[in-house]
């Protein structure tokens, strides 16, 4: 009930956000982005950490409009393998949708939502995160490099068969590079969730990627990079 | 029977007025039944009444003028040639625009009317009829006229300000018509407003003068023009000098990526997880701190920046274009501009 009025507020905050007032003034942009991500996914139930990575290859398509509402989609896929005694290798699989709105030509507000699972030959475990971040960008003045900062929350974190975690957390940081209507970059992400001991030990997860993106765009207003 | 019971209920059921002009409308009438049948005695005093100040029904002006004219001819024909002259200047007084049709009043009636005019002097412009105006092809024609021969001078200008265009001047004997192609004398459209035509007459004969006004208004009826794209502001363009600054403020940006890399590894991570994950932070922390140093060394010295000269040059290149292909098309809408006129009370709502 709650983790719905979170998300309630954040798709209304995110509605009167995109109604602000607008910081540029160009067209609609179109762009694709291929993404190969080292994924390290972390585990801890009260006996140590296990470890499992892997590469993801995965793909996001966005369209922006009026240079500062930004609806994407993405897909990723990969098999994560571990070197833990008795740990089965899994695959894992996500889909997830994003909405950003750019406050100023510095910082935008962004929201998603991410559907995850984890599946082995006997099992599968579904995620389902909904996040509301705030990303800094620092375009450089000399060159067509970009900074980039993120840092949300999870308001709405869904596992099948575990609670809800009591800290759920988003943080990136990236630098892009720009020539043209080509982007490459390479991005450093976290996402901690701490899940509250129900009598059988705290269970904590933690996700870091390593992501080199390559995207191409079409459209879309010529001075926000240099 | 039946026709004749609706039309008493209408005319029961009209309001005051009506039914008192319908009266006058009515005596005139049956005047002008009198005076074709020649029967001029009967006709004369019905018109007298008409015309006197004591009717007790509302008569409109042309009304009243045409009884006066009635009374003219009238007269004329009984031999009563001063005072059919009388009601003739009395009725062109009214109404400058008056005339005879020639092939419905005699000779010597016509001759009579001619002579009221000559000694009567006075000029009048019709009232501006509302109508919608293409100046490429069409022209608003005011109408104008003088009782006889006299100096003419047919003015227009705008309620609110001094200027003042001159649409005819020279003799004129007679109605006019003066065509306005809706321009100012410097070619543009007049703009919208409300305008007062004037109309001043010197008569040669009498040395009399005399003038008229007639207010109407002009509004433009065009297609919604399209906005400039407006001037490239420093967001817009690229800069064309790097400067020592410059490059210290990039380093400053890439060591902030790279300390925020580093502080999402250490602080935002779990502690209990191990240190595993950080591992992949040192990738961004490698390449932002490198991007940060690069631009700093390499703007240790203020130089020019050929290629964003050159982009600037295309952006504004294009700016401009786009402004000219606007601009022509703002006037090929301004071109089919069309002007509405409307008559007016006076200077003011």
């Amino acid at each position: 009930m709650i983790q719905a009025r979170r998300a309630g507020l954040a798709s209304k905050l995110l509605l009167l956000l995109s109604l602000a007032p607008s910081v540029g003034t160009g067209q609609t942009r179109v762009s694709g982005t291929g993404l190969v991500s080292l994924f390290d996914h972390q585990v801890d139930i009260g006996y140590g950490a296990e470890e499992s990575t892997g590469l993801l290859l995965g793909a996001e398509g966005a369209v922006t409009f009026r240079s500062r509402l930004t609806l994407a989609a993405r897909a990723a896929g990969g098999s994560l393998s571990t070197d833990a005694a008795g740990a089965e290798s899994r695959d894992v699989g996500e889909v997830g949708i994003q909405a950003s709105v750019d406050l100023m030509r510095w910082l935008a507000l962004r929201g998603g939502a991410t559907w995850r699972t984890y599946s082995t030959a006997i099992a599968r475990q579904r995620w389902t995160m909904v996040e509301a971040a705030a990303e800094a960008r620092f375009d450089f003045t000399t060159n067509a490099v970009r900074g980039v900062v993120r840092a949300g929350l999870l308001p709405v974190v869904s596992v099948n068969g575990l609670p809800r975690p009591d800290v759920a957390l988003t943080a990136a940081a990236g630098i892009e590079y720009r020539s043209g209507v080509v982007t490459g970059g390479l991005f450093y992400g976290l996402e901690r969730y701490d899940f509250p001991d129900r009598g059988a030990g705290r269970r904590l997860e933690q996700v870091s990627t390593l992501t080199i993106r390559f995207g191409a765009r079409r459209g879309g207003d010529h001075a926000a990079h240099r | 029977m039946r026709r004749l019971a609706l039309g008493m209920m209408l005319l029961l059921g009209a309001p005051q007025p009506l039914r008192a002009q319908s009266e006058t409308s009515d005596s005139l009438r049956r005047a002008q039944e009198l005076y074709e049948r020649l029967d001029i005695e009967r006709a004369l005093p019905l018109l007298r009444q008409v015309v006197s100040p004591s009717w007790p029904f509302e008569t409109t002006k042309d009304q009243r003028v045409q009884a006066l004219t009635l009374l003219g001819a009238s007269l004329a024909l009984a031999g009563a040639r001063d005072s059919a002259l009388l009601y003739f200047r009395t009725a062109i007084e009214r109404e400058p625009f008056t005339d005879l049709d020639a092939q419905r009043f005699t000779p010597a009636q016509l001759a009579l009317f001619r002579e009221a005019r000559r000694l009567t002097f006075a000029v009048a412009a019709r009232p501006v009829a509302a109508v919608r105006v293409d100046p490429r092809t069409e022209r608003v024609t005011f109408t104008v006229v003088t009782t006889h021969a006299a100096a003419l001078r047919v003015e227009l200008r705008p309620v609110l300000g001094q200027a003042r265009w001159v649409l005819f001047e020279g003799v004129n004997d007679g109605p006019r018509e003066v065509p306005w192609d809706g321009l100012l004398p410097n070619a543009h459209l007049a703009p919208p407003g409300r305008y007062e035509l004037a109309v001043v007459g010197r008569s040669q004969l009498l040395g009399h003068s005399d003038s008229a006004r007639v207010y109407f208004t002009l509004a433009h009826e065009a297609p919604p023009l399209e906005d400039t794209v407006p001037d490239l502001g420093p967001a817009d363009l690229l800069p064309e000098r790097f400067r020592p600054s410059d490059g210290r403020r990039d380093l400053l940006r890439g060591l902030g990526v790279a300390a925020s890399a580093v502080a999402i590894s250490s602080v935002a991570a779990n502690g209990d997880l191990g240190s595993s994950g950080r591992a992949l932070s040192i990738g961004v922390v490698g390449t932002a701190a490198i991007a940060g140093v690069t631009a700093f060394l390499s703007t240790r010295r203020e130089r020019a920046v050929p290629a964003n000269i050159e982009e600037n040059k295309q952006r504004r290149a294009t700016r401009d274009v786009a402004n000219v292909a606007i601009a022509r098309r703002n006037a090929q809408k301004v071109a089919q501009t069309t002007l509405v006129i409307e008559p007016a009370g006076g200077v003011g709502p």
